[in-house]
C-alpha cells in the first residue's frame, strides 16, 4: 500500500499559502454538511414515521380474532347436557343459566361452574313442547302439550336469574299439543307465531292492556290462521318454524332442507310466498336454523357441516308471488362435521358454530371470515356468543362447560370486504358501499373504500377537464404572446389566486355558484360552449380586418375586444338558454336530465359535438386544406378571410349535423347519456366542484407550465419564426412539445393537489358516497370523507382505522401518481432536453 | 482615421433622436463598391437606423447585397453584426423596446413598410444560428418544418424536399438510412448542416448566417465552410463571423462593421490584401476586435 505523506509545509510565498483553505472555512463546511444531511435524514425518517404509524393505526383491521382458554368444568350430566333449551351469560360473565326441557332453571357461577340454584320455573304438567328465545332482552314463550302457550321473560338477577311467565294463552284446539313457536319483540309490535300438532298455523299479535283500578295486565291476541300447505312430499310438521321481528315473514323448515316462506306483509292475505332447498345435496339434512340478528339473514347448518346465509332480495323475474326470493348470498366455510350448535351475536354479524367434531369457529357473515377457531375432543351440544361478544362459552356432549375470552374488534374488514363487492343483507346484489353509521342498533356498517375512490377521481377528473386547458392555454399565451412587460404583473396575480384558501372556494361553490348554476344550468352549460366559439370567430374576423386597423388595435383594444367578445358569448347564451331549452329538451332541462321528458337525441348530440367536430376538421384538412391554399395564394386578406370564415362556419355547421345525426341513430340503438354521464340534477354537484377546484389547480398548473414554456431555449424559438412560422405555430409545434416534462409535471401537481383537496369538495360535493359517473351528480372523495366522519369517530373503533386506512389509500394514490408522473416526466426530460 | 475613433465618445451618450447624418455619411463607406458594381442585388439596405431602447445599435447603413454570391459581414464583438441580419427578417421585432428607421428591400419588396406581412417575409429568408437549434423532432420533420407549417402534407413533395435540402446541404448520404431518428441525437456539425438544410428548405431568397461555426469544432466548421462556399450560385449568403479566416475562405464580398457602422465593403480578397481604411487593417490584421 502506498503510504500517504504529508504535503509540502506551504512556501513562504503568499501565493502558495493562499492554496490551502483555512480550518474555519473547513468547519464550516463539516458543520453545513453534517446539517444538511442531519436535515434530510430526518424529513426521510419523518415521512417513514407517518407512513408506519399510519400503517400500523390500519392493521389490526385485517387480523381475526384471538381465543384465550378462560376456564373448563364439567357442569351437566351428559344426559342432560341434550335436554337443554337455551343456555345464556350475563354480559359481565358472573352468572350463567341453562333451562332444560323439563323447565328446569340451573344458575351456575361462570367462573367455577358451581350451581347456584336448580329450580323448574313451572309445574311438571303439562309438558313443554316447544320453546323460543329471543336473540335480545330473554323474552322467551313456551309451547306445552295442552296447547296453550306461555310468553315470558328470563333476567339475570343479583341471586343469579329469574323466569317471569305470564298466563297461559289457548292457541287453536285444546289439548293439541304446541309443536313449534317464534315470539319476537320489536319497539313496534309484540308477535308470535305457533303450528299446532295438528297443522294449524295461527299468528298473532300481542297487544296488553293494563287494568287501572287493579294493576293488574291482561294480554290479547290477535289472531291470523295463515294456512298450512306443506310442500309434496312433507307428511311430518317442520322441524323449524322462524319469524322475523317486524312479523312479516315466516319461514318453515324441514330437516331436508325445504324452506316456505310466508309473506304476510298484508296480514289478512298471507302468502306461501316460494318454497326453497337450503341443502340441494341429496342426502344432506338442515341441522340449524337461525335467525342472524337483525333478523334478516337466516344462518343455515347442515349435517356437511356447511354453514350458509339466506337473505331475501327484489327478485321480480323469479316468479314468486311477492316477487322476492331468498338467495344463498354468503357460503361461508364448511366444517367437517354436521353443524350441532350456533349462537349468533347480539351487536354485529358475528356468530359461532360448533360441530360434532368439536370445532368451535368464530365467524362473521358479511365479510364470510373464519375469524378464530379452537377445536375440542367432544362433539359440541351448545355455544354461546355473550351479550358483549368478549366471550365464548360451550357445552360439550359430556356436559363440560369451556369458556374462551374473544378478542374481536374489528371482524368486519378483509380486503374483499374494503375493496371488494360485498352483498349486504337487503341490497340486490353484491355492490361497493360505504355507509358508517346509521340511526337503527341493528345496522350494519359498510365499508368499502371503492365509492370514496370514485369519487375522489371522478371530482379529480371533472376539476382537470375544466382547468387542464385554461391553465395552459393561459400560461400559453402569457409565455408565449403576452408583452413581456405584461408577463411578470399577471403571473403573479394568478398565483395569488393559488393563495385563496380552500374553504373560502368551497363556501362560495357551495352558497354562491351552486345556486346559481342550480337555476341557470343551461345558460352556463351554453355559455362554457359558446365562448371558445365566439373567441375563434372574432379571431376569424379580426384577420378580415383592413392590416393597418390591425396594427393600429394590436394592443389593448384586441384586448377589449376579446374581453367583449366574452361578453357576447354570455348574452348570446342568456338570450338563446331559453329558446333552446324549449326547443331540444321539451322547455325543462332538469326534467329531461330525470329522464322524464324528450328524447336521447339532444343529450348524444351535444356529448358527441366536439368528437363531431375534431372529425371533420381533420377530414376537411385532408382533403381540402391543400387545394383551397392552393387556391387562396395571391388573393387579397379580406377574400381569404371570407372565405375561411365561410369555412369556419361550414365545418361548425357540418359538425352540428354529424352529431345530430349520430344522436338519432344512436338512439335507434337504445342508447341514452341519462342514467350514466349526465343524469337527475343535485344541487351539490360535480359541476360545481370541478369549476371550482379547477380554480384552485389552475394557478399551480399555471406557474409551473408557464415556468417551464418560457425557459424554452429562445434559439427554438427564433428558429422556428425564422423559418416563418406564426407565433401560434411556434408554441405548438415547437415551445409545448420541448416543454412537455415540464407541463407534464405542472399537469400531475395540479392532479396531486386535486385528489387531496379536501374542503372543496366537503362543501361542494354533497358528500354523497355513489358511485355515479353522473356529472350532475354529487359525490364523496377520500379526504372529504376523513373530514367529515372522524370527529365520529370512536378512537381505534373500526371507522377510526377505516379512516386511517383511507388517509393510507389517499397517500398510495397520490404516491403512485407523482412516481408514475415522475417516470414519464423523465422520459420527456430526455428526449426534450438533448439540446 | 481620428474622426473614427472619435466616434465610441460620441455614442455614450443615448441619442434619442435620429443620429447626426451628415457627419455619418460622409465617413461610412458607398453601398456599392466599386468591385459589386456588376453583381445582380438581392437585398438593399437603405439609411437603416435601429435602436435597443435608447441606445442605437446601428448608424444609418445603405448597403446592398449580391444575389448568388456569399457576403460576410465581420467586425468586433458588439458592433451590430447580429444586429444587422436579425432585421433583415425582423426576428428583432420580438424584443419589445426595438425601434427602427429607414428600410431594407428584398428583391425590390420593402421589409420594413407598414403593410408588410412578417410572416410572409421570414418565409422568403432563411436564418442559420451561431447555436445549434435542430428541434427535437425527427430529421426528416426538422428539414420540412417550413413545409409543414404552410399545410404541405404531400409526401411526395416532402420527400422530394428532404432529400434536395439534405442533398444541398452535404448530409445526405449521412443520414439517409435515419432520417426518422431524432435530430438531437447527430454531432454538432450534423445538427449545424441539419438547420442550413431546415433553411435552404423552403428556397428561400436570401440566406442569412450569424456566426454559424462558432460553436463547432474544427473538423465540423470544415465541412460547414465548404458547404456553404458550395452554396454560392444557388442562395444569396449574407454570413456574419468574427473568424477572418472564415471570412477569408467563404465568402465574395466582406463588409466590415465597427460600433453600428458600416466601415468599409468591398471584394473579400480587397479586404484582406489591400484594406482601404486603416482601421479595417489593423482588424483583419488581429490587431484590434
Ligand atoms: N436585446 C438587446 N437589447 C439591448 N441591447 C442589445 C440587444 N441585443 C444586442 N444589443 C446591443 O446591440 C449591440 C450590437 O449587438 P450585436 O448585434 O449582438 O453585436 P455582434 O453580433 O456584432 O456581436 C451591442 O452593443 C449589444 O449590447
Ligand atoms: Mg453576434
Amino acid at each position: 500500500m502506498p503510504t500517504l505523506t504529508e504535503p509540502p509545509p506551504p512556501a513562504a510565498s503568499p501565493r502558495a499559502y493562499r492554496r490551502t483553505t483555512s480550518p474555519a472555512v473547513r468547519l464550516v463546511d463539516k458543520f453545513t454538511t453534517a446539517l444538511i444531511t442531519t436535515g434530510g435524514l430526518m424529513v426521510i425518517v419523518a415521512v417513514i414515521g407517518i407512513l408506519v404509524y399510519l400503517v400500523s393505526v390500519v392493521l389490526p383491521l385485517f387480523r381475526g380474532a384471538t381465543l384465550t382458554a378462560a376456564g373448563r368444568y364439567p357442569l351437566l350430566t351428559p344426559d342432560r347436557v341434550n335436554q337443554l333449551w337455551t343456555l345464556q351469560l350475563d354480559e359481565h360473565q358472573h352468572r350463567g343459566f341453562i333451562l332444560d326441557r323439563q323447565g328446569k332453571l340451573a344458575v351456575f357461577d361462570v367462573a367455577t361452574g358451581k350451581i347456584l340454584s336448580d329450580e323448574p320455573i313451572l309445574p311438571a304438567t303439562p309438558a313443554i313442547t316447544a320453546f323460543t328465545r329471543t336473540l335480545r332482552g330473554g323474552y322467551i314463550g313456551l309451547g306445552f302439550a295442552d296447547g296453550t302457550i306461555r310468553l315470558g321473560r328470563i333476567r339475570f338477577t343479583d341471586a343469579g336469574a329469574e323466569a317471569v311467565l305470564e298466563d297461559p294463552l289457548t292457541i287453536g284446539k285444546k289439548d293439541v299439543p304446541v309443536h313449534r313457536l317464534d315470539y319476537k319483540v320489536s319497539d313496534r309490535r309484540e308477535v308470535v307465531t305457533v303450528l299446532k300438532a295438528d297443522g294449524e298455523l295461527v299468528w298473532d299479535e300481542v297487544t296488553r292492556r293494563e287494568n287501572i283500578l287493579t294493576g293488574k295486565i291482561t294480554t290479547k291476541l290477535a289472531k291470523h290462521d295463515l294456512p298450512y300447505q306443506p310442500p309434496a312430499g312433507h307428511t311430518n310438521l317442520p322441524d323449524y318454524l322462524l319469524q322475523n321481528s317486524q312479523g312479516d315473514q315466516v319461514f318453515l323448515a324441514w330437516r331436508d332442507g325445504t324452506v316456505q316462506r310466508y309473506d304476510l306483509r298484508t296480514i289478512d292475505r298471507p302468502l306461501i310466498a316460494e318454497t326453497t332447498d337450503f341443502t340441494p345435496e341429496p342426502g344432506i339434512e338442515l341441522t340449524n336454523l337461525q335467525f342472524m340478528f337483525g333478523d334478516q339473514s337466516l344462518i343455515a347448518g347442515d349435517s356437511a357441516g356447511s354453514v350458509t346465509a339466506w337473505f331475501r332480495v327484489h327478485r321480480p323475474e323469479a316468479g314468486t308471488a311477492d316477487q322476492y326470493r331468498l338467495v344463498p348470498a354468503h357460503k361461508l366455510e364448511a366444517h367437517t362435521g354436521p353443524i350441532t350448535a350456533t349462537d349468533m351475536s347480539t351487536r354485529d354479524k358475528c356468530f359461532v358454530t360448533g360441530s360434532t367434531t368439536g370445532d368451535i369457529w368464530l365467524r362473521h357473515m358479511t365479510s364470510k371470515r373464519v375469524l378464530s377457531r379452537v377445536t375440542l375432543e367432544k362433539s359440541i351440544r351448545a355455544t354461546h356468543l355473550t351479550p358483549k361478544g368478549d366471550a365464548i362459552f360451550a357445552l360439550d356432549s359430556a356436559g363440560h362447560a369451556h369458556r374462551w375470552a374473544v378478542h374481536n374488534p374489528h371482524p368486519e374488514t378483509t380486503w374483499q370486504t374494503i375493496f371488494g363487492k360485498v352483498w349486504y343483507e337487503g341490497y340486490d346484489h353484491p355492490d361497493y358501499t360505504w355507509q358508517s353509521s346509521s340511526g337503527n342498533d341493528d345496522f350494519e356498517p359498510k365499508f368499502s373504500l371503492i365509492p370514496l375512490v370514485f369519487g375522489t377521481l371522478k371530482a379529480t377528473v371533472y376539476s382537470m377537464l375544466f382547468a387542464v386547458p385554461i391553465a395552459l392555454l393561459a400560461a400559453i399565451y402569457t409565455s408565449q404572446f403576452l408583452d413581456k412587460r405584461l408577463r411578470m404583473p399577471i403571473k403573479s396575480t394568478v398565483e395569488t389566486m393559488a393563495s385563496l384558501p380552500s374553504v373560502v372556494l368551497g363556501f362560495i361553490a357551495a352558497l354562491v355558484l351552486a345556486p346559481i348554476v342550480e337555476n341557470r344550468l343551461l345558460q352556463v352549460l351554453a355559455t362554457f360552449l359558446l365562448i371558445p366559439v365566439v373567441v375563434l370567430l372574432g379571431g376569424y374576423l379580426w384577420q378580415m380586418l383592413p392590416r393597418h386597423v390591425t396594427l393600429r388595435w394590436e394592443g389593448w383594444p384586441k384586448f377589449a375586444l376579446l374581453l367583449a367578445g366574452v361578453f357576447v358569448a354570455v348574452l348570446v347564451g342568456r338570450v338563446i338558454s331559453s329558446p333552446l331549452e324549449a326547443w331540444l329538451f321539451s322547455g325543462d332541462f332538469k326534467a329531461w336530465l330525470d329522464g322524464r321528458v324528450g328524447t336521447a337525441i339532444p343529450g348524444i348530440a351535444t356529448l358527441a359535438w366536439p368528437v363531431c367536430l375534431a372529425v371533420v376538421w381533420y377530414a376537411q384538412h385532408k382533403i381540402i386544406t391543400n387545394r383551397l391554399n392552393q387556391t387562396l395564394a395571391g388573393r387579397s386578406r379580406v377574400v381569404v378571410g371570407v372565405i375561411e370564415l365561410g369555412k369556419l362556419l361550414a365545418i361548425l355547421a357540418a359538425a352540428t349535423a354529424l352529431a345530430w345525426i349520430t344522436g338519432m341513430i344512436l338512439t335507434q340503438f337504445g342508447m341514452d347519456p341519462r342514467g350514466s354521464l349526465v343524469g337527475t340534477y343535485v344541487q351539490r354537484n360535480t359541476l360545481v366542484v370541478g369549476f371550482v377546484m379547477g380554480f384552485a389547480v389552475i394557478p399551480i398548473i399555471y406557474t409551473i407550465s408557464e415556468d417551464a414554456l418560457s425557459s424554452v431555449p429562445e434559439q427554438l424559438k427564433s428558429a422556428s419564426l425564422g423559418c416563418g412560422a406564426t407565433q401560434w405555430q411556434t408554441a405548438v409545434r415547437v415551445i409545448v412539445p420541448v416543454a412537455m416534462s415540464g407541463i407534464f409535471s405542472a399537469i400531475m401537481i395540479g392532479l396531486g393537489r386535486a385528489v387531496g383537496e379536501t374542503m372543496i369538495v366537503v362543501m361542494a360535493a354533497g358528500n354523497t358516497p355513489l358511485m355515479d359517473v353522473n356529472i350532475f351528480n354529487g359525490l364523496r372523495a377520500l379526504s372529504a370523507n376523513i373530514a367529515v366522519e372522524l370527529p365520529e369517530a370512536v378512537k381505534d373503533g373500526t371507522l377510526y382505522r377505516m379512516l386511517f386506512l383511507a388517509a393510507v389509500s389517499l397517500f398510495v394514490m397520490t404516491f403512485a401518481l407523482n412516481t408514475v408522473a415522475e417516470i414519464i416526466r423523465q422520459r420527456f426530460r430526455k428526449r426534450a432536453f438533448q439540446l | 482615421m481620428t474622426a473614427l475613433l472619435e466616434r465610441p465618445m460620441k455614442t455614450a451618450t443615448p441619442t434619442h433622436a435620429a443620429p447626426p447624418l451628415d457627419a455619418q455619411t460622409t465617413e461610412t463607406a458607398p453601398p456599392v463598391p466599386p468591385s459589386l458594381a456588376d453583381e445582380e442585388m438581392v437585398l438593399e439596405v437603405r439609411d437603416f437606423c435601429l435602436w435597443y431602447g435608447a441606445k442605437q445599435a446601428l448608424f444609418d447603413l445603405s448597403l446592398k447585397f449580391p444575389k448568388g454570391k456569399v457576403t460576410a459581414l465581420i467586425g468586433p464583438s458588439g458592433c451590430g453584426k447580429s444586429t444587422l441580419i436579425r432585421s433583415i427578417n425582423r426576428l428583432n421585432d420580438l424584443i419589445d423596446s426595438v425601434r427602427y428607421s429607414g428600410d431594407m428591400l428584398l428583391n425590390g419588396a420593402s421589409i420594413f413598410g407598414k403593410t408588410v406581412d412578417v410572416i410572409e417575409l421570414r418565409k422568403r429568408t432563411g436564418m442559420v444560428f451561431q447555436k445549434t437549434n435542430p428541434f427535437p423532432m425527427s430529421i426528416y420533420e426538422n428539414v420540412i418544418y417550413s413545409l409543414r407549417i404552410d399545410g404541405e402534407n404531400r409526401k411526395s413533395i416532402l420527400d422530394e424536399t428532404v432529400e434536395r435540402s439534405l442533398q444541398r446541404a452535404a448530409l445526405w448520404d449521412e443520414v439517409k438510412d435515419r432520417l426518422n431518428e431524432s435530430a438531437l441525437q447527430m454531432s454538432g456539425g450534423q445538427q449545424q448542416r441539419l438547420c442550413i438544410a431546415r433553411a435552404i428548405a423552403a428556397e428561400p431568397e436570401v440566406l442569412l448566417m450569424d456566426e454559424p461555426c462558432s460553436a463547432l469544432d474544427p473538423i465540423a466548421t470544415g465541412k460547414v465552410e465548404e458547404l456553404i462556399y458550395q452554396l454560392r450560385g444557388l442562395y444569396s449568403v449574407i454570413i456574419v463571423t468574427h473568424n477572418m479566416q472564415q471570412a477569408a475562405r467563404v465568402s465574395d464580398y466582406t463588409a466590415f462593421f465597427y460600433l453600428g457602422q458600416l466601415i468599409e465593403y468591398d471584394a473579400t480578397d480587397k479586404i484582406f490584401t489591400n484594406p482601404g481604411k486603416k482601421q479595417t487593417e489593423d482588424y483583419v490584421t488581429g490587431r484590434f476586435g
